[in-house]
Formats: structure tokens, C-alpha cells, sequence
């Protein structure tokens, strides 16, 4: 087990909001590896690309330029290769509807980013470790929902 | 309707002229055959009277040939002979005339046969030489029995023609009697029959002249009316092609009323160009259709050169005589049309700025969370890291910085919250306000522990609407209550709800009889002046210095918007210390 | 858990070169080989995933060393754990209590001890070393995902799931629903509902 790392991908356009994610996991004590992409676009490349190792969650921001979050939820949901990928949404918005609307898209996790460096790391760590509980002891991803 | 009385008249009084046409050739005949007749029975009559005179003459001839002979016989003078040879030539000339008036009738001719012979035998015995004296006395004798004989036989005859003439003359009489009758009774009746149509010929003018004379009314009216309403009236005749346009159509087209005859050719002239195909399509197969759609097309007056919006509305009509019309109004509507566009105009203006204020609060409040977030986050950092650092004035005003950041997030969600009452679905369903209350009590379970409140509801009515936004409001009016408490005693709020009709609660300014639901919010809080109670709903309004109470000002405009976007009310009543009932009419 | 890309360049003539661009489900690749060299040793066993085998009887050391050294020729490393077998056992353990429509009438702590025969402190700790979680919260997710199995499957009304699972009322089943996945019970079944709904609209 302690060869497994949970590959983390971040897709966002503010170099801010990259940079707390990679601290916070950096000061979590969670084997993972993260990498981060720039916009939807930069997303879809990094998933389609062959020489891609799959990444076990995507962190998804909804605005993004080029090409939004929910876009990037579709193409991923509609290609069965990347059924196995937990999707998370990592976004500013608390609008009920926007929360619902991902949810019903496929999107397993909700998070509204947090204003505070601590509870950031509380919310990722919950994230990793809940995943890791449905990879782990056989719970049905399909009713993976959570919000954060 | 008065249409078929005056056509049903007309054949009444046909008929009446016809009956009395007939009557009179009936009389004219009737009269014609009674003249006929009276002529035959006249000229009878006269053949008799003649025939009876004739007979008379004759025997006066033979008298006179009697009394010549005795003259000579007597005084053997021959001038007595001449009576006696113009007798013989004049009963000659009399037996001619009797047998011509009766040739026809063979027992007459066979008396008149008779007679002659009596004569011819009379006549044997007037002898100018006698041989003897009893030749004589015989002769004379004898002449004296066949003058008896033939005067017997005469006067037979004669009364034979008497009798006739007396029976023709009661014929006649007869005749003369009846006559007159039926053809005065039928006269009368002919003229009774004339007299009678020519009373219903009478009144049936009359009629018509009255209704002429309202037609005449109402043709003015329409024509007042038609230039008010701006509207003209045609009449098209889809055999002929032509139109039969009211003067006011033509002053609408910018003519001169009745200045051309308008038909089928010179109906697109002053049509707006772009507008044309519709009246070709309307007017198109229009035979077999029967149909004319409601047209809305632009013109061109011919006077000013003016566009004008007209509307036309046409109805299709068969005449007694079978032929296809169709009956129209034009209506000139541009004022109208006019008016609509500017209200459309200014709607779409109206909506447009609406969406623009709610799109800017929105994208404001959503926008400024994004730096905010990274400020704070940063914040947070430095508070992890590098706090204890710090110097001390430094580590002062780094927690000024805080408390900045803290309230600013406070103010931005609470107007996100603000913007999302207008933005969001507005779906309506019957919710029970019990489970409301609960959801909104559990919600706020932390204040309510920390306040010591205790809030009580019982049995409250359901009404229509958006079951979140319900929520939110009985969570800002408790939470409004909870913060404005009176610390040294334990919150009390209390919830009811009643029904009650809008004419009942004259606040609401609606006399209607809509039914609304009241629910009523009772603290024992700190209350407020009732000069402020419709400032407190404003938007960043507030009573109470944000020292002294935390709050934006939002969450009691939240609750405005929330009862407005259900079309209902919010009222605040309020004593300085003694607490604030804020009530709410939600519509059933 | 890993994929690779490998590149052939095969080379059978000096002039023609033939480039295959290969792309491997490395996930299904171990699956298949597992299941390959098990199947030889006719043991039952459950491959829980591809870093875990269940064997569903004993094993004699024999065919243990004999799989071990099977395994080893292809890179599976077998990980000789006591501690996982016991989180595995604690796992196994809770959920056959939640499952169990007969619930225990004791605390689940007291349940575990008794059942492992091992101190609940002892379990509690080891399982939090492995897991990242502890045993309530484990057993909290766990009635979670039944709690979601019953409202998607069985078409309860939370009041009768809530007195199937043993909690003490609709609201306390509900916050623990909501504390856990950060909705409510009705939430989930309206978005799993609409899910269903476009999956059927995709298809036809």
C-alpha cells in the first residue's frame, strides 16, 4: 500500500487558486502526486493523450477560458475510458443550481473553494480519504456524491 | 328580419291583383254572353213584333180588296177596282216579308202556307162578272166563310206570336234582372280586392319609407362613425371584380370620396410595396376559398405620402340573386399600432435594464468573491505562518485586516443571496409552512441554543410557493429576531397563521376577494420606532450601528423580495423595547 | 493501478520500418494474469481488486509459497500484512452488521472486540493507520452508501429506512446523510433520478 500514490489533476485558470491546491496536499500527509493544467483545453489534451497516465480524481474549476468545466464534465462522462476518474468540481459558485446541475452531469464532488488555507486542507483530505474508501472496500461510485 | 315581411307583402299583394285580374275577365265575360244573349232575345222579340204586325197589315189588305170589290161589285166603277189590285200586290209583297222572318221555323211557315192559301181562295171569289145573283149571294157567302176561316187562322198566328213575345219578354225580364246583380257583386268584389291591395300597397310604402328614413339615419351614423373609428367599409364583387368602397375608405387611402372606381386592378396602387404579397395572397384563390384572413398591411396615402397601418376584416355574402360578394372593414391603425410599438419599446427597455441591474449585482457579487476568497486564503497563511512574527501594532492591524475581509464576505454573500431571490427558478408548489418552520428552526439550531430562545408554532397553513425562498425568509425574520433579542431575558418568537380576504385588511389596498394567508412573527425582542418599520425592508438599511449589532442590511430585503416574488406582503410593527411583529399575506 | 506506454520498433528487413503505437489497459492486463496463474492452483478466491485477493479457503503453506513465487515472476510483490488481514476483517465485519437486517443489539464497538477477539482500541488504531479513516466513520459511510442503495433500489421512504437502519429518527438520519455527503437524502434521489433520466435520453 505504500507504493500507491492517488494521482490528483487540477484544472484551473488562476495560478493562485494551483498554487494553494499543491501546498495544501504538499502539507498533507496523503501519498499523491498532483499536476495542474491551465484551462479545460490543456485538461482535454493531458486526458486524451496517450502517453497519459490516468489520474484517479480531476479537480475541475467551472470557469474556465476556452473551455469550461462543464464542457470538460461532458466530454469526460460521455468517454468510457475515463469511467474510473472521480470528479471533483472545485468552484467560487455556491449557486444551488450550478451544484445540482454538475451532480446530475456525473460530477461525484462538490467543493466551493474555501476562504481559509486550513479548511482547504480539512476539504481535500476528506475528499482523498472518502475516495479512498470507494476504492477500497467496493462501494458503488455511482452514488459517490459529495458536497463540500 | 324586415327584409322577409316586405318581400312576404310583395307576393300578398301580387296575389291580391291577380285574383282581382281575374275577377274582372271573369266579369268581362259574364257580361259579354248576358249582352249576347239580351241581343238575341231583343232581335226575337222584334222578328215577332214585325211578324205580328205583317199578319195585321194583311188582313187590313184583304179588307181593303174586300171593300174595293163591294165598291164595284156595286157601282160597277173600276176606280173602286184599283184598292183591290194594290191589295193583291201589296199582301204579295207582305207574304215575302212574313216568310222571310220565319223561314226557319216550319210550323210557322206551314200556318203562313195556310194563310196564303185562305188568301188565294179568298181571292177566287172576288169575280167582276157575275153570272148569276145567287153566283153572287154564293160567292159572297163564300167569300164571307174563308174571310172567317182566314181571319181565324190569322189571329191563331197572332196569338201564337203574342204568346211568343210575352215569353221572350219574361226572359228578358228575367234576364235583365240577374244580370246587373253578379256583375255589380263581382265589381264590388274586384274592388274590394283592388281596394284592400291598395291599402297593404299603402302601408308597405309607408314601411319602407320608415325604414328608408332609418337607413338613412344609420347610413349617416356609420358614416360619422366610420370617419371617429377611422374605418371604411367596402362591398367587393368576386364576379365583377369590383369594389363598392364607403367614402371614408377613400379619404383613408388620401382620395377624394368616390374619386375612381376601384376594382381589382387598381387595388395594390397605394399599398406599401413590402406589403403587397399579403393582399395578393389574401386575395389570391378567394373563389373557391371563401376564406379572407384578418390583414394588418401598410399603405400609402395618395394625399400625403404618409405610411399608414391598416387592418382589414372581410366577410363573404351570396345576394338574392346568387352572387358571391364579400363584405369588408378596413380600419386605419396606426395610432394603435403606434402606441404598442412604444410600449413594446419601452417594456423591452424596462426588462432589459431590470436584467442588466440583476445580471450586475450578480456577476458584482459573484466577481468580488474570487479576489476576496484569495485575500482571505493569503490571510490565512500568514495567520498560519508567520502571526506569531509579527509585531505587535503590525499583528493589530493584520487582524483589522481580518475582521475587514470577514465583513466583507458577510456583505457579499448576503447580496449573492439578495440577487439569487430575483435570479432564480421561480417554481411554484403547494408547501406546508410546519415543515418551513421546522427546516428553518434546525437551521438555525446554533444561535437559537446559544440565545436561549424558544420558538413556538402550531398547525400552520400551506401555501403556494418556492419552497427554498420560504425557507430563507422564516430563516432571516427568526434570525432578525434572534440578533435583536433582549440579552437579559430568553427569546420568545412566536409563528401563527390565519386566513383572511384581502377586502378584510385594508392595508392591502385590494378590495378583492382574493383569500391570502397571514403568518404573523412575534418577539419579545427590542423592537423599534414604527416611523422606521418600512425602512428596515430598504436594502443596506439598517437601525442599529454595526458595532453594536453585526448585519448588513440584506436579510430583511431578502425577506421583501422573497414575499414580492410571491405577490404578497410584508409589514413590520414595532414598540422600542417591547418587541416587533412582522406580518406576511402570502395569496392562497 | 499503473499505465504504461510501450513503443515496438520492429525491425525484420533493413528497409522497411514498421512503427506499432501500442496502448495497454494495464488494469485489465493484471486482472487477466492474476486470474491466469490463480485459476491453476484451484483454490476459490475473490479478486476484491487488483491489489487485493480474497482466498475463500484456507491455503496450505505449500500452495501459498507456490502462488507467492508465481506471483513474484511477474512483479507482484505480496504484501505480508497482519495488519491488513485485520482491517479486512473489521471491514468485513462492519458490514455484515450493517447489512444484516437483524442489527446487533450491542454498541458496534463492543460488537467488533467481541467478534475479533482483539481490544476496540487496538482495532480502532490500526484501522486508522491503514485506512486514513476511523472505524465511525467507516461505519458511518458504510450505512450512508446502504442508506443510498435503498432510496436508488428499493423505493423506501426515509422513515422506513431510518427504522430499518436503527436510527432514532427521520431527522437524525437525515443530518447524519447530509453531514456525510453534504446533501439531503432527497436531493440524491432527485439527482440520480435526473441522471437516470438523461442516460435514457441518450441512448434513444
Amino acid at each position: 500500500m505504500q507504493k500507491d500514490f492517488i494521482l490528483i489533476t487540477l484544472a484551473d485558470d488562476d495560478e493562485d487558486d494551483r498554487m494553494f491546491f499543491t501546498e495544501a496536499f504538499d502539507e498533507l500527509k496523503i501519498n499523491t502526486i498532483v499536476n495542474t493544467v491551465n484551462d479545460g483545453v490543456a485538461l482535454m489534451n493531458f486526458l486524451q493523450a496517450p502517453e497519459t497516465i490516468l489520474p484517479n480524481i480531476i479537480f475541475l474549476d467551472l470557469n474556465m477560458p476556452l473551455k469550461s468545466g462543464i464542457e470538460c464534465l461532458k466530454e469526460i462522462k460521455s468517454n468510457t475510458r475515463f469511467n474510473d476518474i472521480v470528479i471533483a468540481i472545485y468552484s467560487t459558485s455556491s449557486s444551488e443550481d450550478d451544484i445540482e446541475n454538475t451532480f446530475v452531469l456525473g460530477a461525484n464532488i462538490y467543493i466551493k473553494k474555501p476562504n481559509n488555507f486550513g479548511k482547504l486542507k480539512e476539504v481535500l483530505s476528506e475528499v482523498v480519504t472518502l475516495n479512498w474508501q470507494y476504492i477500497t472496500s467496493g462501494l458503488n461510485k455511482d452514488n459517490f456524491l459529495l458536497r463540500l | 328580419m324586415f327584409k322577409s315581411k316586405l318581400f312576404d307583402s310583395i307576393g300578398f299583394i301580387r296575389t291580391t291583383f291577380l285574383i282581382a285580374f281575374f275577377i274582372l275577365i271573369f266579369l268581362a265575360s259574364i257580361t259579354y254572353r248576358h249582352i249576347k244573349e239580351l241581343d238575341k232575345i231583343s232581335y226575337s222579340i222584334m222578328n215577332t213584333y214585325e211578324v205580328s204586325l205583317e199578319l195585321n197589315q194583311l188582313i187590313s189588305y184583304i179588307k181593303d180588296a174586300e171593300t174595293g170589290h163591294r165598291g164595284y161589285v156595286i157601282t160597277n166603277d173600276s176606280i173602286y177596282l184599283e184598292p183591290f189590285i194594290d191589295a193583291r200586290e201589296n199582301i204579295n209583297k207582305s207574304f215575302q216579308s212574313l216568310s222571310s222572318r220565319i223561314d226557319l221555323d216550319t210550323v210557322k211557315q206551314k200556318q203562313l202556307s195556310r194563310i196564303y192559301d185562305l188568301v188565294d181562295k179568298r181571292f177566287y171569289y172576288f169575280k167582276n162578272n157575275f153570272s148569276s145573283k145567287t153566283e153572287f149571294n154564293n160567292d159572297f157567302r163564300n167569300g164571307r166563310i174563308v174571310m172567317d176561316a182566314l181571319r181565324k187562322e190569322v189571329n191563331k198566328m197572332l196569338r201564337n206570336e203574342n204568346k211568343l213575345l210575352s215569353s221572350k219578354d219574361r226572359l228578358y225580364r228575367y234576364n235583365n234582372s240577374n244580370t246587373p246583380l253578379i256583375i255589380f257583386s263581382t265589381f264590388l268584389i274586384s274592388i274590394l280586392t283592388l281596394g284592400y291591395g291598395y291599402m297593404r300597397v299603402i302601408k308597405n310604402y309607408k314601411d319602407l319609407m320608415n325604414q328608408n328614413i332609418r337607413l338613412k339615419i344609420f347610413d349617416e351614423s356609420s358614416k360619422q362613425a366610420e370617419i371617429l373609428g377611422k374605418y371604411g367599409s367596402w362591398v367587393y364583387s368576386i364576379e365583377n371584380k369590383t369594389f363598392d368602397y364607403s367614402d371614408n375608405k377613400f379619404r383613408l387611402m388620401g382620395c377624394e370620396p368616390q374619386s375612381f372606381l376601384p376594382n381589382s386592378d387598381n387595388l395594390l396602387d397605394n399599398i406599401h410595396p413590402d406589403d403587397r404579397e399579403i393582399i395578393i395572397n389574401a386575395f389570391k384563390d378567394i373563389e373557391i376559398a371563401e376564406t379572407f384572413p384578418l390583414l394588418r398591411y401598410r399603405i400609402i396615402k395618395k394625399d400625403t405620402l404618409e405610411i399608414r397601418h391598416f387592418k382589414t376584416a372581410a366577410k363573404f355574402f351570396t345576394d338574392r340573386l346568387g352572387n358571391k360578394n364579400m363584405i369588408g372593414t378596413t380600419q386605419d391603425i396606426t395610432e394603435d399600432f403606434n402606441k404598442t410599438q412604444l410600449i413594446k419599446l419601452r417594456n423591452k427597455e424596462l426588462e432589459q435594464n431590470n436584467k442588466e441591474l440583476t445580471e450586475f449585482n450578480h456577476v458584482a457579487s459573484h466577481d468580488l468573491q474570487e479576489p476576496l476568497r484569495k485575500i482571505q486564503t493569503f490571510i490565512s497563511r500568514i495567520e498560519d505562518k508567520e502571526k506569531e512574527n509579527l509585531a505587535e501594532t503590525t499583528k493589530a492591524y493584520f487582524e483589522k485586516i481580518q475582521e475587514a475581509s470577514n465583513r466583507m464576505r458577510i456583505l457579499i454573500d448576503d447580496l449573492l443571496q439578495y440577487s439569487r431571490t430575483n435570479r432564480s427558478e421561480k417554481k411554484f408548489e403547494l408547501t406546508d409552512l410546519n415543515t418551513i418552520a421546522n427546516n428553518a428552526i434546525s437551521e438555525l439550531s446554533e444561535s437559537i441554543k446559544e440565545k436561549n430562545a424558544q420558538i413556538t408554532f402550531k398547525k400552520l397553513h400551506e401555501v403556494n410557493g418556492i419552497p427554498f425562498q420560504l425557507e430563507q425568509l422564516f430563516i432571516n425574520i427568526i434570525s432578525n429576531s434572534l440578533k435583536y433579542s433582549k440579552p437579559e431575558i430568553p427569546a420568545v418568537i412566536a409563528i401563527t397563521s390565519t386566513k383572511t380576504k384581502a377586502y378584510e385588511k385594508p392595508k392591502l389596498k385590494d378590495n378583492s376577494k382574493r383569500e391570502y394567508i397571514k403568518i404573523t412573527f412575534k418577539d419579545n425582542g427590542l423592537g423599534f420606532e414604527q416611523k422606521y418599520a418600512k425602512k428596515i425592508f430598504l436594502l443596506f438599511n439598517r437601525l442599529y450601528g454595526k458595532n453594536e449589532f453585526p448585519g448588513t442590511g440584506v436579510g430583511l430585503a431578502i425577506c421583501k423580495k422573497i414575499v414580492e416574488n410571491h405577490k404578497g406582503y410584508i409589514f413590520a410593527k414595532g414598540k422600542p423595547n417591547e418587541g416587533a411583529i412582522f406580518e406576511i399575506y402570502l395569496p392562497v | 493501478m499503473i499505465n504504461s506506454f510501450i513503443t515496438f520498433t520492429k525491425n525484420p528487413k533493413k528497409d522497411t520500418v514498421l512503427k506499432l503505437f501500442l496502448k495497454t489497459d494495464t488494469q485489465f492486463l493484471i486482472k487477466k494474469i492474476l486470474e491466469e496463474k490463480l485459476d491453476v492452483f484451484k483454490v476459490k478466491y475473490n479478486l476484491i481488486n487488483n491489489n487485493e485477493i480474497l482466498f475463500l479457503e484456507t491455503i496450505d503453506t505449500e500452495t501459498y509459497n507456490r502462488i507467492t513465487s508465481v506471483l513474484n515472476e511477474y512483479g507482484f510483490e505480496i504484501i505480508e500484512n497482519q495488519k491488513n488481514i485485520i482491517v479486512q476483517k473489521i471491514k468485513e465485519c462492519i458490514i455484515e452488521m450493517i447489512f444484516n437486517d437483524e442489527a446487533p443489539a450491542v454498541k458496534s464497538s463492543v460488537y467488533l472486540a467481541d467478534k475479533l477477539n482483539h481490544s476496540y482500541g487496538y482495532l480502532s488504531n490500526i484501522f486508522s493507520e491503514v485506512t486514513y479513516t476511523s472505524i465511525e466513520n467507516f461505519i458511518i459511510i458504510q450505512k450512508i452508501e446502504y442508506v443510498k442503495k435503498l432510496i436508488i433500489h428499493h423505493d423506501l421512504t426515509l422513515t422506513e429506512i431510518a427504522f430499518k437502519l436503527n436510527y432514532s429518527s427521520v431527522a437524525h438520519l437525515s443530518s447524519q446523510f447530509k453531514n456525510t455527503t453534504g446533501i439531503t437524502p432527497s436531493a440524491f434521489q432527485r439527482i440520480l433520478k435526473k441522471r437516470v433520466q438523461i442516460n435514457n435520453q441518450n441512448i434513444n
